[in-house]
């Protein structure tokens, strides 16, 4: 009877004790995370300037969405940036990650290069690569005349600036992702390698039939981050490309045209119904991801 | 348990009485704090603001707060409305937002209590900030546009300066010269750059066309019609003639990072950037140059802007807040500043001294510039701006053709202003 009352009682003041100490995060992210989250639904169904309490006014933002040439250029490029970005993140990140993992000569340098971009700021990355790509003064068009080609303007020039958007955007997530595949990689017992070698596996077969299947689960991951990463960039399009270039027009994502919508323009409510779209876009390709799995992901 | 909660309460509410005791004290000075953005003229106007507390000893204290350009209009708009704002702070064309959002307070019962002259001011420069009938600050200072050229391309390619009174044509003619002269001998310049934001360019050109970006009682935006059309027209010629770096150079490039970098003989520029010129390497040389921009059809117009002093509608201070602004924009305050060239001073009689603070170019063509201008059109709304603006960048991209591309910014453009003004 007494030991059993002294075990309750210490549990229940562990649980209280537990909850205060991680109250101040949980408070956190209640306002900052949660309510902002709820009052952005709420914003959405109403218009709410920069100062105004907000006015309901319905399902209008997201009338006005259907026929906004704007939001449907928004959209377009934000899924040329994720249909094409997904598949070179991963496939770049499988290849490079395989090569860190050989035994080769200077690999902490290699794995050092590659780790960088994942530690450098994205503005110091942006402002950077803006001035590479600079098509009278860059680095890259000062090659490719070296070589006899004709300069190209990278950030300017219409129908290459989503591609040079893509290149750093693909760039600088491939060496965030790297590592995640590397640990991947690494966590793939020998035991199979050396039974597949004893079997006489050629090279190719060892790496479609073991270590694909068996990097699957981190494959999917990197799959769904960099997703999700994708479909909300916003900071290289804000960095790279001035606003009042004619080229933004043609590279803007929906993240860009939200910041436009709620900081520029002060159209709250309409900006709100822009982010609520793209959550909802977003939800949508996660839980489509997670149903295919089954189909594809082994987890022994 | 009782007994921890009633001690709890019991400290609680001590500690509430101690805080609200210490707000209360009538002794001490009282705090003011003025919000702005420029951290180059911060220092300058920290002196004034040093005079401004000796003047007040012990009765009020002002102190800066320095937010970057790039946050603080989000930081003001996130705290205006609260009382945790600061009371007196820098105010432009956006005005009519701060009004309509009843978060800035009208001064004219303090102008009027004082009896300020306000003739004292550039006049132009009082009404940009009256709105609806009340007068919502002082003003510090004005900007204007005009043009600097490169005396050494000049010298180098044979070509006559450009000379006061100039025009469209005589622009075209000179650059003509410079554009021959420079492929004759392989060089790599440009003879005219621009920057594509509006105000050092089309804002000006509409104007100096005869049309106007937006109409004079903020309610209609002429952009759509021929005048503002042909004005957009040959700026576009100017880059297919080869007069001006092409569009592609232009928008990843600055025009006045290669103006300074001695890449381009002329650049359309704003007097904002006249520390820039005068400290760049071409400026000590003396080898800039500066005119007021040429004639086109109308006028050679400058667009005004400029700075002035607002105060929040929740201080708890007015009347020293107002102390604080009728100090910053008097004559004293303002030739201080103007001596230490960070801003042409909105108060007429401190203007002299701006001119004597650029060795290396001459802050007369500022000063003139200043004389003939126009205010700048706005009327604080930046949903129907951003349909004008784009619409014009679409055209001088050369993607799609000048008219269509203004008529149809300018339909959009006024159904918001419409709406506006129902």
């Amino acid at each position: 009877m007494k030991p059993k009352k002294k075990h309750s009682k210490f549990k229940s003041k562990d649980t209280l004790a537990a909850y205060l100490f991680i109250s101040p995060m949980l408070i956190g992210i209640f306002i900052f995370f949660v309510f902002a989250f709820l009052q952005n639904i709420y914003f959405s169904f109403n218009k709410v300037g920069a100062f105004d309490t907000p006015t309901f006014v319905g399902i209008d933002n997201y009338r006005r969405l259907l026929t906004d040439p704007i939001f449907l250029i928004a959209l377009k490029n934000t899924i040329f940036y994720t249909v094409l970005g997904v598949p070179l993140v991963v496939f770049f990140s499988i290849l490079i990650a395989w090569f860190l993992n050989q035994k080769i000569k200077g690999q902490s340098i290699y794995r050092t290069a590659i780790f960088l971009p994942a530690i450098t700021m994205p503005a110091a990355i942006g402002l950077l690569w803006r001035w590479l790509l600079n098509y009278q003064y860059g680095i890259v068009n000062y090659i490719i005349v070296k070589l006899g080609g004709t300069a190209v303007a990278w950030l300017s020039d219409t129908n290459t600036v989503k591609w040079a958007i893509l290149l750093v955007l693909v760039w600088s997530m491939v060496s965030y992702q790297v590592i995640i595949m590397l640990a991947g990689l690494q966590g793939i017992s020998k035991t199979y390698y050396e039974a597949a070698e004893v079997d006489g596996a050629s090279k190719w077969q060892i790496f479609f039939k073991i270590t694909l299947p068996l990097l699957s689960p981190t494959i999917f991951f990197v799959t769904i981050m960099s997703t999700i990463g994708i479909l909300q960039i916003f900071d290289f399009i804000f960095l790279m490309i001035q606003r009042t270039a004619v080229a933004y027009q043609y590279s803007m994502s929906l993240v860009s045209y939200f910041y436009e919508l709620a900081f520029t323009q002060n159209l709250r409510g309409y900006a709100s119904a822009v982010s609520i779209v793209l959550f909802v876009i977003i939800l949508i390709i996660t839980v489509i991801q997670f149903v295919g799995q089954k189909k594809w992901v082994n987890y022994d | 348990m009782i007994k921890k909660l009633f001690a709890f309460a019991l400290v609680s509410l001590l500690a509430f009485t101690l805080t609200a005791c210490s707000t209360n004290t009538a002794k001490g000075p009282v705090n003011i704090s003025l919000t702005l953005w420029d951290e180059v003229q911060a220092p300058i106007i920290q002196k004034n603001i040093d005079r401004f507390n000796t003047l007040n000893e012990g009765k009020i204290k002002a102190t800066i707060e320095l937010v970057p350009w790039s946050n603080y209009w989000q930081k003001l708009d996130a705290s205006l409305g609260s009382a945790a704002s600061a009371d007196v702070m820098w105010m432009n064309v956006y005005l009519p937002k701060y009004v309509d959002g009843k978060v800035v307070k009208a001064l004219d019962e303090f102008i009027k209590k004082d009896k300020l002259d306000l003739t004292q001011y550039v006049t132009a420069r009082v009404d940009a900030f009256k709105y609806k009938n009340q007068q919502y600050s002082l003003p510090k200072g004005l900007d204007a546009v005009f043009v600097a050229y490169n005396k050494e391309i000049f010298d180098k390619y044979s070509v006559e300066y450009p000379k006061e009174g100039w025009s469209w044509d005589d622009m075209r003619a000179a650059a003509t010269k410079l554009r021959d002269a420079i492929a004759a001998k392989s060089g790599k310049e440009y003879p005219i750059a621009m920057e594509l934001d509006g105000q050092p360019s089309y804002i000006n050109f509409i104007q100096q066309n005869g049309s106007a970006y937006l109409s004079a009682d903020g309610k209609t935006t002429n952009i759509g019609d021929a005048k503002a059309i042909d004005a957009i027209q040959q700026v576009v010629n100017l880059m297919s003639d080869k007069l001006m770096a092409p569009y592609t150079v232009l928008s990843e490039t600055k025009g006045t990072d290669m103006f300074v970098s001695g890449q381009a003989g002329i650049v359309f520029i704003g007097s904002w950037k006249a520390s820039v010129l005068n400290e760049s390497s071409l400026g000590k040389a003396g080898k800039i140059g500066l005119v007021q921009m040429p004639k086109m059809a109308s006028s050679n117009t400058s667009v005004l802007g400029g700075l002035g002093y607002a105060m929040s509608a929740n201080t708890k201070n007015p009347n020293e807040a107002w102390a604080l602004i009728k100090f910053l924009t008097s004559e004293e305050s303002e030739t201080f500043e103007a001596k230490n060239g960070i801003d042409f001073p909105a108060n007429i009689k401190a203007q002299a001294e701006y001119v004597k603070s650029f060795p290396n170019i001459s802050g007369q063509v500022i000063a003139n510039a200043t004389l003939t201008g126009f205010p700048y059109p706005s009327n604080g709304n930046f949903e129907w701006t951003t349909f004008v603006d784009d619409a014009i960048t679409l055209a001088l991209s050369g993607k799609a053709p000048v008219a269509e591309t203004l008529k149809a910014g300018a339909v959009k453009a006024q159904e918001v202003l419409d709406k506006l003004n129902k």
